[in-house]
């Protein structure tokens, strides 16, 4: 029973290490196509709001929604600025990306310092079979769900969402029917941005906090949007990081970490050689889902 | 004049493709433009709904001029346009399609899906299924009916006939006869199918090189020599 317990754990665990630290990037990467590789930067931001905003007094909750919010709004600052010069062009969005995520680094390492006091991790744990687990992170998974089936609710139940999704299909057109396409991307980066800070404002209690916090992520992030595909990003999302994160889940639990790690990378090969178009593409191919 | 196009210019980067263009429609009018592939057609229609920026020239749409403004406000004034290649929304449903055409004639607060699914069953039958899964013929009355739905003050139709069977086109054909009829809907439409363009109205303008050069009736568009020196390839 425990040892039942515990393997349901590290795959819930992982599972929602893989959709969360997905969440901005689903919509940035997997529906504007710009290639964010200041995403674990983002995340750094978030989880750096959070613990100053906890640090100053607040409830972790409230922290946690102030980080989205601050991340989104820098967001959309940063999409006026720079991002809105890079659509359609990959590489350039690549290396004006990647100078952001040097610049937020090293900026923070410079203003706070190598490290900042962590936050402690509320809500305890459950002792069972002489382990204990805790109870923040069996809440991770069920946020994740949570968010994803709200971001799918705004996406295809909105008549916003509508003219979102309109619009990464054809801007020209979305425009030609009165749509403002300057507005829809910025919001949408902005509401990717917000759901990478609150990624990073979630995960801020779990582990130490540092300016290269966002560099264990990236990889994860990036290989659960590009499995998943553009096709439909809230169904690809949900299978690719369930996919992904049984499969790092197991192997972790049985090999360690490093070993999780390898089988995650091993596995996207796979995924990417089978399903070239993200299991979302496939999945649209077969004539399920929307 | 309730449509006005004064000294169009614009192109592509440094390449004029619309060099100098005059029109007026009037309202209720039904204007045909006629002209060979090439000769700046659909760049004149993306001109005046703003996907193309003008390089000189005034577009005065219903007393207003707008040739600066961006393209999605001179949609709402109630432009509705109809691509060349349809341009509907592949991954949206039929249905979301043609909600998408709401964003048209922003003043309008009535629309017009009776009407739509009157003319073309076949896209309240299709509904739920996805715009890219429709055929040809089906995605061009779904780009209509797209612009329809919020009653536009004007249809800007490009080469609706291309790459559609037959039995389509006459149907769209009838369908936009009945719409300028009955409704008064103006309608502006650039083709190179003579029969099609006559099916439709008694007068089409001709357009050569970025320009109109000429306005033919009925008699002078059967005579085949003239026809032969505009639109020969």
């Amino acid at each position: 029973m425990s040892t039942v317990f515990s393997v349901l754990y590290i795959y819930l665990d992982s599972i929602a290490f893989l959709l969360l630290s997905s969440l901005g990037l689903i919509i940035i990467l997997g529906m504007m196509g710009i290639t964010n590789m200041a995403h674990g930067e983002f995340m750094m931001l978030g989880a750096y709001t959070c613990a100053l905003a906890t640090h100053a007094g607040c409830p972790l909750v409230l922290s946690i929604v102030l980080a989205m919010v601050a991340v989104g709004v820098l967001g959309m600052i940063m999409e006026s600025v720079i991002i809105r010069r890079l659509y359609g062009n990959l590489l350039q969005s690549l290396v004006a990306t990647w100078g952001l995520s040097l610049i937020l680094s090293q900026g923070m390492l410079i203003l706070m310092g190598p490290s900042l006091p962590s936050i402690p991790m509320p809500l305890g744990g459950v002792l069972l079979g002489g382990r204990s687990y805790a109870i923040y992170r069996m809440l991770l998974p069920l946020i994740g769900v949570l968010v994803v089936v709200g971001l799918g609710m705004i996406l295809f139940r909105t008549r916003f969402g509508m003219k979102a999704r309109a619009t990464m299909q054809n801007p020209e057109i979305s425009r030609a029917m009165g749509v403002n396409t300057k507005a829809i991307y910025l919001v949408m980066f902005g509401l990717g941005c917000g759901l990478t800070g609150l990624a990073g404002a979630l995960y801020a209690p779990t582990t130490v906090l540092g300016p290269l916090y966002g560099a264990n992520f990236l990889a994860p992030a990036f290989v659960t949007v590009v499995v998943s595909g553009g096709s439909n990003v809230i169904l690809g999302a949900l299978m690719a990081s369930v996919i992904l994160g049984v499969v790092e889940g197991g192997f972790s639990y049985a090999f360690g970490a490093v070993i999780g790690r390898l089988s995650l990378l091993i596995a996207t090969m796979l995924l990417i050689r089978f399903f070239p178009d993200g299991l979302s593409g496939w999945l649209v191919k077969r004539g399920g889902g929307r | 004049m309730f449509f006005q196009l004064d000294s169009l210019c614009s192109g592509y980067g440094a390449i004029p493709i619309v060099n100098g263009v005059d029109l007026q429609v009037a309202k209720g009018e039904t204007c045909i433009i006629l002209g060979r592939n090439g000769v700046g057609k659909t760049t004149l229609l993306k001109t005046i709904i703003g996907s193309i920026p003008v390089t000189s020239g005034r577009i005065v749409f219903a007393g207003k001029a707008v040739e600066r403004l961006d393209s999605h406000l001179r949609a709402r004034l109630g432009m509705g346009y109809v691509p060349q290649g349809r341009g509907i929304f592949p991954e949206l449903t039929v249905e979301e399609n043609l909600r998408m055409g709401e964003g048209i004639n922003q003043a309008n607060r009535e629309y017009s899906y009776e009407a739509v699914y009157r003319y073309f069953p076949i896209l309240k039958k299709r509904g739920g299924q996805k715009g890219g899964t429709l055929s040809g013929g089906e995605q061009q009355m779904l780009a209509l009916g797209r612009a329809l739905v919020s009653n536009p003050l004007i249809l800007l139709l490009d080469e609706p006939s291309e790459g559609v069977q037959p039995s389509v086109v006459e149907e769209i054909g009838s369908v936009l006869s009945a719409l300028n009829r009955e409704m008064g809907l103006t309608i502006l439409l650039v083709e190179q199918n003579i029969e099609y363009a006559l099916a439709i109205a008694k007068t089409c303008h001709i357009m050569t090189k970025g320009r109109i050069v000429d306005c033919l009736d009925e008699e002078r568009l059967r005579d085949t020599e003239t026809v032969k020196r505009y639109l020969a390839i």
